[in-house]
């Protein structure tokens, strides 16, 4: 009997304790730790799996935005650049933006005309003589200054002789390449034969081809490449 | 989270519900392993055994009450350690007539505290122990002990007579230790 209540006393004392008595060392995470490697691989799969869905994702998504800019790239390659045509053209001309108000577009009419240069009026002393002012400030401002790169287009009669006054831009003066050696400067060198020649040009070929491709792959791989504006490409030529 | 969808998570192989159900029972479980095993480490491993096994064989449990799960789970953790001391141990080889050697018990352990009860068995033999915690704690009988262990029903009687008496023993030692300390 006196057994029997003391078994009942044990196995609701000793049976139900949740605390570790002192003395007892017990680590529950490292216990976990090693417990989780044993366990089914289910779970683990279905997160490797997850982990395996995003990687895949990112790796699309990457080549997708590359492939895009080498696209765009491509397409700027194949369109050629408007004719210009001695015409009156629409073109769009970009204002310069100001603070704090949005960049617009303005359709302007403007002049692009393959003749850069007038030809200039060609005046007879006679003429000159014929229409002098009686002051000079009347004769000011029909005075033309000459372009200074344009050819000269003369109307000159050759069944008459006359001296004409020809307001005439100043030629740019040719200048002749001359070689140091021609002007005896610096050392000496002596002149390279043919397959030196050859051989430095091959060599300075070889090292652009060795250069140029890894350039470009590093472009491709590391940045997506915007495409060029085409609608602001059309500059404005000088009509001066 | 409750018991019951915290099985059905498992059941499921959800590693979260694994780990939930782990830390709600991982250290009633070592005290029990820890009370059939002679070391720490081998209450551990013990302990380690025993949950691979219900996380295993939680599919087939089929669930009625809080209390049958935790049942459940405490009959594994134990034919767990005895799967283990019986790898480790050739511990029932007391003579049956031993038996009738029997002692009362002392009124001395009726005083003594859950955890220093606790730290007592820890300290006796595995066989004593073994078929004290079966069926002093655990609540089995003697022929179901025997059944268990592979031994006789004699056999098991003995070693729980035996268990006691050393129980009692250590109890005196115990007392006297404090008697001189006091003195």
């Amino acid at each position: 009997m006196k057994n029997e209540r003391q078994n009942d006393q044990w196995a609701g004392s000793v049976g139900s304790l949740e605390e570790l008595p002192d003395g007892f060392h017990f680590n529950p995470q490292k216990l976990w730790n090693e417990l989780e490697q044993q366990l089914p691989a289910t779970a683990k799969k279905s997160r490797f799996f997850y982990y395996a869905a995003a990687s895949v994702l990112i790796i699309a998504a990457a080549a997708f935005f590359i492939s895009q800019g080498y696209q765009s790239e491509q397409s700027v390659l194949v369109v050629a650049p408007p004719a210009a045509k001695p015409t009156q053209q629409l073109i769009l001309k970009d204002r310069q933006p100001l603070v704090g108000v949005k960049k617009a577009a303005e359709k302007q009419q403007v002049d692009i005309a393959p003749t850069k240069h007038k030809p200039l009026q060609v005046i007879s002393r006679e003429e000159i003589a014929a229409t002098v002012p009686a002051e000079t400030r009347e004769l000011l401002p029909d005075m033309q200054m000459p372009s200074q790169a344009g050819p000269l287009i003369l109307e000159s009669k050759p069944a008459v002789k006359k001296t004409m006054v020809v307001a005439t831009a100043k030629p740019a003066p040719k200048l002749k390449v001359i070689h140091l050696n021609e002007l005896g400067i610096g050392p000496k060198m002596e002149p390279l034969d043919k397959p030196s020649w050859k051989q430095i040009a091959l060599q300075q070929q070889a090292e652009q081809e060795e250069m140029a491709p890894a350039k470009e792959n590093i472009k491709q791989v590391l940045y997506f490449k915007t495409p060029p504006r085409t609608s602001t490409s059309t500059t404005i030529t000088d009509n001066h | 989270m409750e018991l019951r969808q915290l099985i059905r998570e498992c059941k499921k192989n959800s590693v979260t519900a694994q780990k939930w159900l782990y830390d709600r029972f991982a250290v009633q479980f070592f005290v029990l392993c820890r009370r059939y095993q002679k070391t720490d480490a081998e209450a551990e491993e013990t302990l380690q055994n025993g949950f691979l096994k219900v996380f295993q064989h939680m599919p087939e449990f089929v669930y009625n009450s809080d209390g049958a799960f935790v049942s459940w789970m405490k009959k594994i953790m134990v034919n767990e350690c005895l799967q283990e001391l019986r790898k480790k141990n050739n511990f029932f080889l007391v003579p049956e007539t031993e038996a009738a050697e029997i002692g009362s018990c002392n009124d001395a352990i009726d005083r003594l505290s859950t955890q220093e009860i606790f730290r007592l068995i820890t300290q006796m033999p595995v066989g004593y122990r073994t078929v004290l915690n079966l069926f002093a704690i655990e609540g089995y009988s003697h022929i179901e002990i025997a059944a268990m262990l592979n031994i006789s029903v004699n056999t098991s009687k003995s070693q729980l007579s035996k268990a006691r008496k050393t129980l009692q023993e250590l109890v005196e030692k115990k007392y006297n230790y404090e008697e001189r300390k006091a003195k």
